[in-house]
């Protein structure tokens, strides 16, 4: 089961109302909130960025606990970037000074900007990717390439390609485990030593690997071609996503936020 | 009929012909057995069937449908194969895209794929997994997948290439008694590239390959009943065979016509009875 775990990713079932957008609006609107992240230039417009968060994040109806997870790992990145921040910005009142370093007034305001874009950037992907299955949004993805067609981007092999990649990455992962095991029975200790010697060992695990997947790749394309599977032809689709009455009032609450962000730019604070 | 001329397939880089002049014709609406050990050319000859090799020399014609180039997308419409490897012909993330990504190939509308996938889901007892990942599924309930992915399609001819040989006996045995009975409902063909002797029982006729050649052909029970000719080119025999080859070797006068399991047991308990 810890295989399953690694293709679904992030994503969290349930029923909640994010849980029942469109993936293409969920998509669009994670990267739309991303880049609106950049116009905030007050703390009236952070504040109303976590306003938002904090909404989508109720209506996600999942435990913060899973939020908090998706900040975790990056803890010590964020960490050293605030800290640089801290120390090396100028300006503003100076409280400390060893050398070059400072710490000022001007520092702990761009770092509290840092750290402020990170959070709301980690969370609102974690949003996304917890309330919609890997699946979805590979459908999204593909139809936002769909125009692509037009310059004559193979979109639907891409697409192929893609959901090809999901449907095996836990079949590799099995053969990984399979391989490793079998080394080890044979000796091989994959936890010890330098880094090198670690690298090193990883040649006995790497090759079966590649060779076993290119051996897969062959028969795969054999059973596809057998299936009827031929790429320059057209397909249809089993997957059509469909838009809701939802996803309308989704796109428009995602206007009237970035209206409300335009706004505060302008409030004298 | 699958009317098999003259065949011939070599490969690239090989020196000696993977089927060197093979004719036979096979009869539709039956389980026709393929066998003979490895590298006899079995496998290839499925492939040329189905149009995934051009053969250098010789024709196919399947009743009336020349295996060409020209005619690919019907013989793909008309013929579906399950391979070997349960693993490394199931595209779809899930069980039912699985099953849908033969019928996109096709340009099956979508408003009549969602009745299709269940149908063919249904007919393969595999109803149940429609949302399921393949990481979760046994190698059997694989095969059944594929079957159904086939079955979806609507061919007149399945072959399998050594379908069951990854899987374990229960698994064989139900997408075995699963194909018996597919036959028979739906009037199919299929054409079964094996080593196991209990699909050669199963089989109504059998083409014996041989260095790619074709050293029997006939009926199963005809083929059957000369179980020494097989058992010395090294092919495993049903159990039925084995036993009345062993009862000869001890004396034992058997009966020359072809005993399944089944009668070999009745013929046995008048034996000892009398």
């Amino acid at each position: 089961m810890g295989n399953a775990k690694v293709i679904l990713g992030a994503y969290v079932p349930g029923s909640s109302w994010l849980h029942q957008l469109d993936p293409r609006v969920k998509l669009f609107s994670c990267f739309w909130y991303v880049v609106i992240v950049f116009l905030a230039n007050n703390w009236l417009g952070y504040l109303w960025l976590f306003v938002v968060l904090g909404m989508l994040i109720a209506l996600s109806r999942l435990p913060l606990k899973l939020y908090w997870r998706g900040i975790k790992p990056l803890f010590w990145i964020i960490l050293f970037t605030v800290a640089i921040q801290l120390l090396f910005s100028s300006g503003g009142h100076v409280y400390w000074q060893w050398g070059w370093l400072a710490i000022t007034s001007g520092g702990f305001y761009q770092s509290a900007i840092i750290l402020a874009r990170f959070i709301l950037i980690i969370t609102i992907s974690t949003v996304l990717t917890a309330t919609t299955p890997t699946l979805q949004l590979a459908a999204a993805m593909e139809a936002f390439m769909n125009p692509l067609r037009y310059l004559h981007v193979p979109v639907n092999q891409i697409a192929v390609m893609l959901m090809i990649v999901l449907r095996f990455i836990p079949t590799i992962m099995d053969e990984t485990t399979k391989v490793m095991n079998a080394q080890r029975s044979r000796g091989v200790n994959f936890d010890e030593g330098s880094l090198i010697e670690r690298a090193k060992r990883l040649e006995p695990l790497l090759i079966p690997l590649f060779v076993g997947s290119f051996k897969r790749a062959e028969e795969l394309a054999t059973a596809m071609e057998a299936r009827g599977y031929d790429p320059d032809a057209p397909r249809t689709k089993y997957r059509v996503l469909h838009w809701h009455h939802n996803d309308t009032t989704a796109m428009v609450s995602l206007a009237v936020a970035t209206l409300i962000l335009l706004v505060t730019r302008f409030l004298p604070v | 009929m699958i009317d098999i001329q003259h065949l011939s397939f070599k490969y690239p880089d090989h020196a000696q012909p993977a089927l060197d002049d093979v004719s036979m014709q096979l009869p539709m609406k039956k389980w026709t057995a393929v066998i003979g050990h490895n590298g006899s050319g079995k496998s290839t000859l499925a492939r040329l069937i189905d149009g995934l090799l051009i053969p250098s020399s010789g024709t196919i014609t399947i009743d009336d449908l020349p295996v060409d180039e020209a005619h690919l997308q019907q013989l793909r419409q008309q013929i579906g194969l399950v391979f070997q490897n349960p693993d490394n012909q199931f595209v779809g993330t899930t069980v039912a895209d699985d099953v849908a990504f033969g019928l996109e190939n096709h340009q099956v509308p979508h408003d009549q794929m969602q009745q299709r996938i269940d149908e063919a889901l249904k007919a393969v007892g595999m109803q149940d997994f429609a949302d399921s990942e393949p990481s979760l599924l046994s190698g059997g309930q694989k095969q059944r997948v594929a079957l159904a992915g086939i079955l979806a399609i609507g061919p007149r001819v399945i072959i399998l290439d050594e379908a069951t040989s990854m899987l374990d006996p229960k698994g064989r045995h139900e997408l075995l008694t699963l194909l018996k009975q597919l036959i028979i409902q739906h009037d199919m063909t299929v054409i079964s590239i094996t080593h196991d002797p209990v699909e050669l029982s199963m089989s109504d006729y059998a083409v014996v390959l041989d260095h790619g050649k074709v050293a029997m052909q006939g009926a199963t029970a005809e083929l059957l009943k000369e179980p020494a000719k097989l058992a010395q080119m090294h092919l495993a025999l049903p159990f039925a065979q084995r036993l009345q080859l062993q009862l000869k070797e001890r004396g034992i006068s058997v009966p020359t016509q072809y005993l399944d399991s089944e009668r070999m047991v009745e013929w046995l308990c008048q034996q000892l009875n009398s």
